[in-house]
């Protein structure tokens, strides 16, 4: 799709990050959008920051949701992120650290708001927070 | 002092260095003292320190925060605070990649400008 294969390389680690079922659907969702969006938003970031091969993907995740959470207003992005650090191997118990860390530094609201979407995540995978 | 604060000062110097914070501590005066507590209980005793989450792996969020919020100062307070909790330079470079895509580019250029003034500074002192 794109010359310098940097989209397919984007979905490759989409998969990883995401399972193949909602690395598809969020290809089709953003495509029926704007494929032309799609291809540049995907290759820069899970083409190229996400695949840069220092940090770990749990790594990227925790970093991630912390730029996420504070920039408040992407409540759908941050839920999808946490599915995202859950694959990556953060514990729900690790999330909760990381949504405390982010309630001191990012201000209490932007913490309850992380709370409740991590909340909605874990329950979507059948579990509970603790 | 309570021991919720004693723990904060042992988990905040271990990140900022005992210099910075026995500054601040011996500098407070009679507006910041009470705050310097508190803060001190709530972030470093509370929060800090905690299990499950590493000290680096805090430090990485509290990094891609501030860099997000535009907070400068603590930006490079705790740039230096996540090199001393063991995060490499190459590390923190991924993490501004993140950070200029997700927050946006003065996000990034803004922490890569101060990362870099607070890695020359190392340098140059040692």
């Amino acid at each position: 799709m794109t010359a310098d294969g940097r989209y397919e390389a984007a979905l490759e680690t989409l998969r990883e990050l995401q399972g193949e079922e909602v690395t598809a659907e969020m290809a089709e969702q953003m495509g029926a959008i704007s494929p032309r969006f799609r291809d540049w938003a995907f290759s820069v970031s899970y083409g190229e920051v996400y695949r840069r091969g220092v940090l770990s993907l749990r790594d990227r995740q925790l970093v991630t949701l912390g730029v996420v959470a504070v920039l408040g207003g992407c409540e759908s992005q941050l839920k999808r992120h946490m599915h995202a650090a859950l694959n990556a191997g953060l514990t729900p118990e690790e999330l909760v650290e990381a949504v405390i860390q982010i309630t001191v530094y990012g201000g209490a609201p932007r913490g309850s708001n992380a709370i409740r979407a991590a909340a909605d995540v874990v329950r979507e995978r059948g579990e509970r927070l603790p | 002092m309570s021991e919720l604060f004693e723990r904060g000062l042992a988990n905040r110097k271990a990140t900022l260095g005992e210099e910075y914070v026995a500054k601040a501590i011996e500098g407070a005066t009679g507006f910041t003292r009470d705050f310097q507590r508190v803060m001190t209980e709530y972030c470093w005793g509370a929060c800090w320190g905690r299990e499950a989450l590493t000290p680096r792996e805090r430090s990485l969020i509290v990094l891609a925060i501030l860099g997000t919020l535009g907070r400068s100062e603590e930006f490079a307070l705790h740039f230096r605070g996540a090199l001393r909790n063991g995060a490499t330079e190459e590390d923190l470079q991924d993490l501004l990649f993140h950070v200029m895509v997700y927050a946006g580019v003065p996000a990034g250029v803004e922490g890569f400008r101060i990362g870099r003034r607070v890695l020359d500074e190392q340098a140059g002192a040692s």
